[in-house]
């Protein structure tokens, strides 16, 4: 699954775009990640899956748009 | 369709003049209010910013930003609004931002775009980095 990047935290993953294999849920697609990319436990970020915000874990398909976002800084 | 709300480079004063001078037609408002978000040279660990770098989750902020929009002139029956914000690299004194809400009267106009601001601040993924006079960078999080 294709995962878009964002901001800082591009540094921790060396990319703004990633493929990793199809992951079942949010939290399992946020753990495989921690564990391939040390960097990012110390950084406070979502998930959006389809440019959504997502509170909780849900199911993942293989086209979902999924996204790292840090914290906000417009305006 | 998603509208664009963002322009590369700084916000310049012949944009913001021609945005209010588009609306001297439309005759039934009485009140505009703009905000102007200004890039701050903050001196931070004793280095000094001197320019922002923005960058967004361009098809998730314009939803949000339409989103809020339509928020604000449905809540404050606002006769129209418009929200611009920059990308690329913004110095220190230059506009990032610029709101400009209208409405028949003034308390409509000063309330919107008060809580729009702060909508686009806490809702829409806008990043930026903070670019210092050394060459380091530190990303700025809104508070």
């Amino acid at each position: 699954m294709k995962i878009l990047v964002f901001g800082m935290l591009v540094e921790d993953v060396g990319s703004e775009e990633l493929q990793i294999e199809l992951q079942p849920d949010l939290e399992t697609l946020r753990e495989e990640l921690m564990e391939k990319f040390p960097g990012l436990k110390n950084r406070q970020f979502m998930i959006a899956v389809n440019q959504q915000k997502i509170n909780g874990n849900i199911t993942l398909n293989a086209n979902d748009e999924i996204a790292l976002i840090p914290p906000f800084a417009g305006g | 369709m998603a509208k664009h709300f963002f322009i590369e480079g700084a916000i310049k004063a012949k944009m913001i003049a021609d945005e209010i001078t588009s609306h001297s037609t439309k005759i039934n408002i009485g009140a505009h209010d703009i905000f102007l978000g200004q890039v701050r040279g903050d001196l931070i660990d004793g280095k000094l910013v001197k320019a922002i770098e923005y960058t967004a989750y361009q098809d998730m902020a314009d939803k949000e930003l339409e989103r809020i929009r339509e928020e604000m002139i449905h809540k404050y029956k606002l006769t129209c609004a418009h929200i611009h914000h920059s990308l690329g690299t913004i110095e220190t004194g230059e506009i990032c931002l610029f709101v400009l809400v209208s409405s028949t009267h003034r308390k409509a106009a000063f309330e919107a775009c008060q809580e729009m601001v702060e909508l686009i601040k806490k809702d829409v993924p806008i990043f930026g980095k903070e670019l210092f006079d050394d060459g380091s960078h530190k990303w700025k999080e809104n508070q």
